[in-house]
């Protein structure tokens, strides 16, 4: 099967049957311990897409599924930058979780884009299946109601070029090749993303992080997934 | 014969300590001052690096009194003068001067004069610590200028970072003697001088960087562990180097070394740290046709980074049942590159911490050897605890803490600088355009030199204010230029900005922008507020002054929108909080200053007054806003 993607608008601000939705997205940084929270203001990891795509579509672990993408608003609206104070409540005691109480960064009016490969018949059909708009929940505090988005499918081709460029999401090294990502990586910047898609770990109720490129890096990849300014 | 590193470099350092003589003819022919003999006999070493323009054939010819033969020492002493020189007046014909000029403080110094030390042959003869000897004179070595010759116009460098550079060239060429083929024993200058034409040097610029993630204080160990990094990174790549910056390194390595700099960069790092670099390699001569010569691609140093390296990262990292703390959190929780191997708790002694973090051990170590660790911070902290419950009532009780932080940026240092060389020397330089390749480190070094001076400045400042307050017990030392100072009111910050302010006039009058590299930051919170959000506004400033009390009001200014709202603040209006928050409110939404205009149509002139920064297109009304809030608002309770 050729590569091919489908590349699609994520908006956390928009206008339904339901009425108008405002939605709050925190991708958030791991950190722990410490009582504040900050969240990813440019990349959509691959390991959140792929989550949060996975829960939509309804597609088993057996089906593997890849896709990252990019927070672009443009510069004359970004997104805007919130922080909510929450207490985590102990289900046990129903008193409040140390440490507490907890500030989270989240970003508001969110635009960007999520482009997923369609790797098998399977992935293809999930997404005819559900259509376009659909709704995904991605990213950190999904139970306190952040992470809503709308994904709108862009009919526009996807061009497979491969340049050299600015990384501006985070892929796991083992599945770059997915993404156009040559060997030859210029300037990396690693991190770890955590991946469930080893049944033996997920069957244990745990995980495997595993090292992935950063944002940043400097790399020869899909054209698509490059741009932006060198934080450093 | 001195072949240790400290011989080498400390009469190298004081080759030119004839300059401070005043007399030229003794400085390039030592030979022709009357107690040369007793010179010679007493340093021999020292003998060998003032005579290091005798090696030329221009010289020998010249005075007569040509050094025929010579040693590894004396060459690589007369060398390293060179390859010096060179980095140091890479921006030629705009101005001399036996005076150092600072572009960003001086324009010319026409009305000063160096004074020169005349008996300086005889303390030199006369002393028998050369260590002590430079040291003495180290301050005259930094006031007079590496060149005052009017055909170089180059009086841009100091003597002092021209001798360091000097050893470090001669320390260079010395420890690679043999790789370069250089004659064994004494030989001619031809002999010497041969085997370099060929031969190249690799200039290796290295910066180390932080993964940035700090959750505690104590975890700015991360930074101040970067001079240990450097150390490292030195003795790795040849244990010599030209320039060190607060976190960025220059080494020259032998060709055949730099092929493996990956590798050999790899054993310095922990998870904390990395490394990225680029690598120039130069031959040392001019060649002839294909335009290439020493550092003829100094400008490529200048760009991106060419090259990372990390250490030895796993492809996953699984749970791991030796480790409890990997079953718990499998990651690191601080460098999030490695595995999570240790329980951390950290608690005050008698009490227990009730979340842990899991970390990796080079994070865990890192923890326990922090020195950044503000003790009477803690103090205050416990001391909060313990009042707390009579403190919720009291206004006034208002335990607060003041984090304030100058940092420098690099790569705004060069484009600042270049901007004051363009205007400084516009007629000479006829616009054209410079790099930062156009500088050299030289320059940049001197620069660092005079910041860090202003830092220790700046910190005795603070700690003098208000007869004393912030010293003894009410202040933590973190880094240098880096402050916990225990405050009553956020007004307070009002008082440290406007010494900063008039310091940095002091020491850098002429970098006023539009480019600042030396930023002030300063955020202020209830004491017990976590620090990682300190963190983020001291890390990341984007303005020459960036004040900040946490979730209150934050404000970026350059020192001229400081200057405009100052003269609001020494005279503030009362009863003006409701009429700057609706402006502000109207700005914030709108982003237009024209209706924030037509708002201001019905107003009284006391308001407009207020509103004059603005009026007159220096500040938007959110500065103004937040700039009363912090300056003034809690100075009037």
């Amino acid at each position: 099967m050729s590569t091919e993607f489908w590349q699609y608008r994520l908006d956390t601000c928009w206008k339904d049957e339901r009425g108008y939705h405002d939605e709050l997205l925190c991708i958030g940084e791991r950190i722990k311990k410490g009582t504040f929270r900050p969240c990813l203001e440019e990349a959509i990891p691959f390991s959140s897409a792929v989550g949060a795509l996975r829960e939509a579509l309804g597609l088993p672990y057996s089906v593997d599924l890849y896709a990252a993408g990019h927070i672009c608003n443009p510069k004359c609206s970004p997104p805007g930058v919130e922080y909510i104070t929450l207490a985590p409540s102990d289900v046990a005691t129903g008193g409040v979780k140390p440490p507490a109480p907890l500030t989270v960064k989240a970003l508001r009016g969110v635009k960007g884009r999520i482009f997923v490969e369609i790797s098998s018949d399977e992935v293809r059909k999930a997404l005819e299946k559900i259509g376009s708009p659909f709704e995904i929940t991605m990213g950190a505090m999904k139970s306190t109601g952040f992470g809503r988005c709308r994904l709108t499918r862009v009919f526009e081709d996807v061009p497979l070029v491969v340049e050299p460029g600015r990384l501006r999401t985070r892929i796991p090294e083992r599945h770059k090749e997915h993404f156009g990502i040559t060997d030859n990586v210029s300037k990396p910047i690693y991190g770890y993303l955590f991946d469930t898609s080893d049944e033996a770990k997920r069957n244990d109720g745990t995980g495997t992080y595993v090292k992935s490129l950063f944002e940043g890096s400097i790399i020869e990849g899909y054209s698509f997934l490059l741009g932006g300014e060198d934080a450093s | 014969m001195p072949n240790t590193k400290s011989d080498i470099s400390i009469i190298a350092k004081l080759h030119d300590l004839l300059k401070l003589g005043g007399c030229d003819l003794h400085h390039f022919c030592p030979t022709k001052h009357p107690k040369a003999a007793d010179m010679e006999r007493v340093h021999p070493h020292l003998w060998k690096a003032l005579r290091h323009h005798c090696v030329s054939w221009y010289w020998q010819k010249k005075h007569q009194c040509g050094l025929k033969q010579m040693d590894r020492e004396t060459f690589c002493i007369s060398y390293a003068d060179h390859k010096a020189s060179a980095i140091s007046r890479r921006l030629r014909r705009l101005l001399s001067h036996h005076l150092v000029i600072h572009v960003w403080k001086h324009e010319h110094r026409t009305d000063e004069e160096f004074k020169p030390i005349e008996a300086i042959f005889e303390q030199a003869l006369d002393s028998r610590d050369l260590k002590k000897l430079y040291s003495d004179h180290l301050t005259d070595m930094e006031e007079r200028s590496e060149t005052a010759n009017t055909r170089d116009g180059s009086s841009f460098t100091s003597l002092r970072t021209h001798a360091e550079l000097t050893a470090s060239w001669a320390d260079f060429l010395l420890r690679n003697a043999d790789r370069y083929r250089l004659p064994v024993g004494t030989d001619s200058a031809y002999r010497f001088r041969k085997p370099l034409e060929k031969g190249k040097v690799v200039l290796v610029r290295c910066k180390i960087r932080t993964h940035g993630r700090l959750a505690r204080l104590r975890d700015l160990q991360m930074v101040r562990d970067i001079e240990v990094r450097k150390k490292l990174v030195v003795r790795a790549l040849g244990r010599v180097s030209l320039y060190e910056l607060p976190d960025e390194i220059l080494i020259p390595m032998h060709p055949d070394l730099a092929e493996e700099i990956g590798d050999l960069l790899k054993p310095t790092l922990s998870t904390n740290h990395f490394i990225e670099f680029t690598p120039a390699p130069s031959p040392f001569l001019n060649a002839k046709g294909n335009g290439e010569g020493f550092l003829h691609n100094f400008h490529t140093l200048f760009g991106d980074y060419t090259g990372i390296v990390y250490p030895d990262l796993d492809d996953t990292i699984e749970p791991n049942d030796e480790y409890p703390a990997s079953q718990r959190a499998i990651l690191c929780d601080l460098c999030q590159l490695a595995q999570a191997r240790v329980e951390y708790h950290d608690a005050f002694p008698g009490t227990t911490d009730p979340v842990p973090e899991y970390l990796c051990q080079s994070c865990a170590g890192l923890r326990k050897r922090s020195k950044t660790r503000a003790r009477n911070l803690t103090t205050w902290e416990r001391s909060v605890d313990n009042d707390e419950e009579r403190a919720i009532d009291d206004a006034k009780a208002r335990p607060r803490v003041c984090v304030v932080k100058v940092s420098l940026d690099m790569a705004e240092l060069v484009s600042a600088l270049k901007n004051a060389f363009q205007t400084t020397f516009r007629e000479k330089l006829k616009d054209r355009p410079l790099d930062g390749h156009d500088l050299g480190f030289s320059i940049l070094q001197e620069f660092v030199l005079d910041y860090n001076r202003f830092v220790k400045k700046f910190e005795e400042s603070i700690l003098a204010l208000h007869d004393g307050r912030y010293s003894g017990d009410s202040h933590d030392h973190i880094l240098d230029g880096f402050l916990a100072l225990r405050i009553e009111s956020d007004s307070e910050v009002a008082d440290i900005t406007r010494e900063y302010v008039k310091l940095y006039d002091q020491y850098f009058p002429r970098l006023k922008g539009p480019t600042f590299p030396v930023k002030l930051s300063i955020s202020c919170s209830h004491i017990k507020h976590p620090f990682l959000e300190h963190w983020e506004v001291l890390d990341k400033p984007t303005s020459a002054i960036n004040v900040q009390s946490v979730r209150r009001a934050q404000v970026g200014l350059s020192f001229e929108q400081f200057e405009a709202l100052e003269s609001f603040g020494r005279n503030p209006e009362p009863r003006v909080s409701g009429f700057l928050h609706r402006l502000a409110e109207i700005y914030d939404r709108t982003g237009s200053e024209l209706l924030v205009k037509f708002t201001l149509l019905d107003k009284d002139d006391n308001e407009r007054r207020v509103v004059e920064p603005f009026m007159n297109g220096t500040v938007n009304p959110s500065q103004i806003l937040n700039y009363y809030k912090l300056f003034v608002q809690d100075a009037k309770r």
